[in-house]
């Protein structure tokens, strides 16, 4: 859990992108709170590296502790917690140097000679600065003249307060903001759109309360209990703010970020090898036989798991808002580039804007639909990023050259996949663009195993074997995964025997066999019949694995009657 | 670098008024964006900045005598020099560039100065383009005569939620009426300071209100009720098909909060969208379609453009509809008809199916003489991309639209004077400071520009205020 918060910040990364431009700088830097936000920004971009995220964050966090070193050890609860916080991606990165400049503006504060003034003035220029962080500084303020208990430090205390609350009041007001919220609490930091935890007030309180109990504990007669009343309080915080992390984490949540980090930096092996561990849920298995797809052993090993049907392949909940989500990867891998494009260009702007994958996702639909206007927009806007540039300057000798577009494996791979014929696509069920590609582009040995492997996890069998009969033997499908070959052979003996239907009367045990079946499968196809006569209905010993077993025998559908299906019936 | 060093050498050594003669003209167009050759402006539009995009070679304008520096490639007019300039009638623009040590002059081209002026603010939505996602979003307005660019409503104070469909009557920005959707969604009505929110949906309709047009006087709106749903191509320039599985339309009192309809503006037969009214009043113009099976015959809807008669006193529609425009004859369908102000001519979009021609490519403006029932493309306006969301200003001689002729993805707003002859001129982009730079940052497009003769006064505050706390007005209808 813990190893789980490098890419937890890592993450981040994904959420936004800072831009050396001066238009960029100055539209944020001017808007209340602007140099917080841009201040985050700024740091997030090096969180490419999850050792770079947790290297710049405790940093920071040890900027904080340094500037509140006479509130030490207590002002660790408020940090711990904070921690805990930002396993919360939507509470924006803006906080830290937020909180960094409310504690910055309570130190000048409490070293100022005049105290009235520096309390009406600070709230203001730290409003602008940071936002709601203001308030943070007029509590802290407060909290120090009733630690004091001295008169002298109270007024001007009260004072700093009462200016942060008008300041605050003023903001709303004047509709700089919206609610109160924004004005006294983490709520400014926090993502538009989402309704913020409360748990996040936790820290925001517990910094003034540190600053409160720091100047109490130093009351006590002696050093060492001062000390060790502090410490015996943060130890008794600790175990909270864990709880706090933990709660956010729970039922794996935080494997998401793993999995989007590995994939966004093409990791693919490392990808396969943790999303195993959690295959049973479908988001998971997405990111899993993605994996799968880039070593080729997708349809190979397709029976060595418990499936959720065809959902592990693509799994499009709804209202899927999710920036970890594998969607678009996975729809761009299958070759369903337009609906790949429609995912990722909904996450891009839903989610905070500006998700660097995504939009590097774009330029690179952009190129392949030869919309090289779009695509040069995109670009020109990566190339100003720090992390992406390289990328970015690579990608501009594409613009305005078709050719070049066509003999890129990717590109051109995306640029073929696009159907002849033109109909609606739809990121909920793929077949339609897979067998669009394949029809224009049998060669395509992704899209090729991506089909084959969804009909046989829809347990469409039908299908599959109109699919093997279209496709085998042309470049994208010159061998039967064993799986397959289980399902035709099946298929045709049930035909031959059973439903006896006149238009699959071809489908022969010869004609399998002429369309990459092996007499070895046929073998053990007759050899898992008599054993299933033999076991009065339950599945026969040594048969997991196979496409029979999963066929008749296993159906681990997880119980979400949210998953959107469609009406697959028809052959294509 | 070498073109930092030529800029600064240029800058120490020779002064503006000490640019040679250029030693011979070319034939030669200036590569210039915007393209703003020949365009017609109004005398009260903000400097239209301009980029050289020529081959990083060294460039200085020359407009009217005067000589312009360039700044990266810039060409940036000051307010006060822009302003005498636009006393004249013409600006004859010409660029010099140097090349191999000698300085020469493109072809020289015109700016043509209009004395109608450009109601002094466009109203638009940015939004990102199509699809379902948006984080970002607001109503903004645009000051023409500067760069200036407020916001009307901005939804970082609503959620995050969806602004839409702003509608002011006769281009008056104290009154107007726009749609919020998902949090505190409903629709609002802002006259002065008192804003208003309804719930617009009810039994009788088939969705809450969706595109409004105002009856001139202010009382009355219609709008249109729309199953709306939006699907995906999986090629082609096309990306996005809007269609309606149903739609008709209303009439909204705003006084009476209620909602009335004629039997042959909300029938189970026909699909009826886009409503506006003439300017007098006495008709309500609408785009209607044989209804079909949808989506799978998304491709074979076309809209005709009618019209009925309207009685603004008794609030009752005429018995019979009119056709004015048979589109689908042609094989094609229309949207968003639009009448002048002087109620001559009808502008409207016209595309091959469908109604939501901002996604089609293929969709123009196209004018309709009201007088004696000619329509024409308007060439001058149309591209090889979609041309759509076009309104009128309030002397009627400057049309504004939307267009993605310049990336075929991001919609950008263009404005083309209309003479009393219902003649377009060469249409220009709305200027900014750095329009290369600007436009080629921005990710969102213009949505629904409509011009407004001054700017709005409503408070975000109060619209906020409304917007979160309050629980609407149920409309009810009267029929």
């Amino acid at each position: 859990m813990i190893g789980d918060w490098p890419y937890v910040l890592s993450h981040r990364e994904q959420q936004q992108l800072f831009l050396f431009d001066w238009d960029y700088v100055r539209e944020v830097l001017f808007e209340p709170g602007g140099a917080a936000t841009l201040t985050g920004r700024f740091l997030v971009q090096f969180f490419h590296s999850p050792a770079a995220a947790v290297a710049i964050t405790l940093l920071c966090l040890l900027g904080m502790i340094f500037i509140h070193r006479k509130q030490f050890p207590l002002i660790l609860v408020p940090v711990f917690f904070l921690m805990a916080s930002l396993a919360d991606f939507q509470l924006h990165f803006d906080i830290v140097p937020a909180c960094l400049l409310a504690s910055g503006g309570f130190v000048l504060w409490c070293r100022s000679k005049r105290k009235f003034v520096a309390g009406i003035a600070i709230p203001v220029i730290l409003f602008f600065l940071a936002g709601s962080a203001a308030f943070l500084f007029g509590l802290c303020a407060l909290a120090y003249g009733l630690g004091k208990a001295s008169r002298e430090t109270l007024k001007p205390a009260a004072v700093a307060l009462v200016s942060a609350l008008m300041t605050g009041g003023i903001a709303l007001r004047t509709n700089i903001i919206p609610e109160l919220g924004y004005a006294f609490s983490p709520r400014f930091y926090y993502d538009i759109s989402s309704g913020m935890p409360g748990f996040h007030l936790f820290f925001w309180f517990l910094f003034p309360a540190a600053v409160l109990l720091s100047a109490a504990v130093e009351r006590l007669p002696n050093r060492k209990l001062s000390l060790g009343v502090s410490s015996a309080l943060v130890l008794a915080a600790m175990p909270f703010a864990f709880a706090l992390y933990s709660r956010q984490g729970r039922d794996g949540a935080f494997n998401l970020y793993k999995y989007e980090h590995y994939a966004v930096r093409g990791r693919w092996e490392e990808l396969e090898r943790i999303s195993r561990r959690r295959i049973e849920y479908p988001q998971t298995a997405n990111w899993y036989y993605l994996a799968k797809s880039y070593s080729g052993t997708l349809a190979r090993d397709l029976m060595k798991q418990r499936h959720n049907r065809e959902y592990d392949l693509l799994f499009v909940p709804e209202g899927t808002g999710a920036s970890t989500s594998a969607i678009p990867h996975v729809l761009l891998r299958m070759g369903c580039i337009a609906a790949a494009q429609n995912v990722a260009y909904n996450l891009l702007f839903a989610t905070c804007g500006y998700n660097p994958t995504l939009l590097k996702m774009q330029a690179d639909i952009e190129l392949m639909r030869g919309n090289y206007n779009v695509a040069r927009k995109y670009i020109g806007l990566l190339e100003k990023s720090f992390s992406y540039r390289e990328w970015a300057r690579e990608r501009r000798r594409f613009l305005d050259n078709d050719a070049l577009v066509e003999e890129d494996p990717f590109l051109g791979r995306g640029r073929r996949a696009f159907p002849a014929i033109q109909a609606f696509s739809t990121p909920l069920y793929p077949m339609h663009a897979i067998y669009a590609l394949l029809r224009t582009n049998p060669s395509d040995k992704v899209a090729m195993e991506y089909g084959l492997s969804y009909l046989l996890l829809a347990k469409d069998i039908v299908n599959v074997a109109h699919f093997i009969e279209e496709f085998y033997g042309t470049p994208g499908l010159e061998e039967l995964p064993v799986c397959a070959q289980e399902a035709l052979c099946f298929f045709a003996d049930y035909q031959q025997n059973m439903a006896r239907e006149k238009e699959y009367s071809h489908m022969d045990m010869d004609w399998c066999l002429g369309h990459g079946v092996s007499p070895q499968t046929v073998s053990r196809m007759r050899a898992f019949q008599e054993a299933s006569l033999k076991t009065g209905g339950k599945a026969p010993q040594g048969s997991r694995g196979t496409y029979w077993y999963y066929l008749l025998y296993d159906d681990m559908m997880f119980n979400d009657s949210s998953a959107a299906t469609e009406d697959k019936a028809g052959i294509y | 670098m070498k073109r930092i060093f030529h800029t600064l050498l240029l800058a120490t050594v020779f002064s503006c008024a000490s640019v040679p003669e250029p030693v011979s003209c070319l034939d030669e167009e200036a590569s210039i964006w915007p393209d703003y050759k020949g365009v017609t402006v109004p005398e009260n539009i903000a400097p239209l900045n301009f980029s050289f995009t020529g081959d990083g070679e060294d460039a200085v304008l020359e407009v009217n005598g005067s000589l312009v520096k360039q700044d990266g490639g810039l060409f940036r007019f000051g307010k006060r020099r822009w302003k005498k300039w636009m006393e004249s009638d013409t600006l004859t623009c010409s660029v010099r560039v140097l090349r191999d040590g000698q300085w020469l002059r493109l072809k020289p081209f015109h700016i043509y100065v209009s004395r109608d002026r450009m109601d002094p603010y466009v109203s638009y939505r940015l939004i990102p383009p199509g699809y379902q996602g948006w984080d970002r979003m607001g109503i903004y307005e645009r000051h023409i005569e500067s760069y200036a660019q407020d916001a009307i409503i901005d939804n970082r104070l609503s959620g995050g939620n969806c602004l839409n469909c702003h509608s002011f009557p006769e281009n008056n920005p104290d009154k107007f009426v726009f749609h919020a959707r998902a949090d505190f969604g409903g629709t609002f009505l802002v006259d002065g300071d008192q804003v208003e929110k309804l719930n617009t949906k009810t039994d009788s309709t088939i969705s809450a209100l969706v595109y409004p047009y105002w009856h001139p006087g202010g009382k009355l709106i219609a709008f249109s009720t729309n199953r709306t749903f939006q699907a995906f191509y999986n090629h082609g320039d096309n990306r996005i098909e809007v269609y309606d599985e149903a739609s008709d339309i209303v009439l909204y009192d705003t006084e009476s909060h209620g909602i009335s309809w004629s039997k042959l503006t909300k029938s189970a037969d026909a699909f009826e969208t886009f409503p506006a009214f003439s300017p007098d009043g006495k008709y309500l113009y609408f785009c209607s379609a044989r209804a079909v099976d949808m989506p799978q015959k998304y491709n074979e809807v076309r809209y005709a453009l009618k019209r009925i008669a309207f009685d603004a006193g008794t609030k009752s529609f005429g018995d019979s509809l009119e056709t004015v425009f048979d589109a689908p004859a042609m094989g094609k369908s229309v949207s968003f008809p639009r009448v002048s102000p002087d109620g001559r001519y009808l502008c409207f979009t016209l595309h091959d199916y469908g109604n939501f021609s901002i996604w089609h490519q293929e969709a123009d403006l196209w004018l309709l003489d009201l007088e004696t029932g000619d329509a024409r493309p308007m060439e001058r306006l149309n591209s090889d991309s979609v041309e759509s969301f076009h309104t009128w200003s309030s002397n009627g001689r400057w049309l504004v639209f939307s267009t993605r002729r310049d990336d075929k993805l991001h919609t950008r707003l263009y404005f083309s004077h209309i003479d009393a002859e219902g003649r377009e001129s060469k249409p220009f982009l709305l200027p900014q400071e750095d329009p290369l730079k600007f436009y080629g940052n921005l990710l969102m497009s213009y949505n629904l520009p409509q011009f407004t003769t001054g700017k709005v006064k409503a408070g975000r505050r109060g619209i906020i205020k409304e917007m979160r706390q309050s629980k609407g007005t149920d409309i009810k209808p009267e029929i």
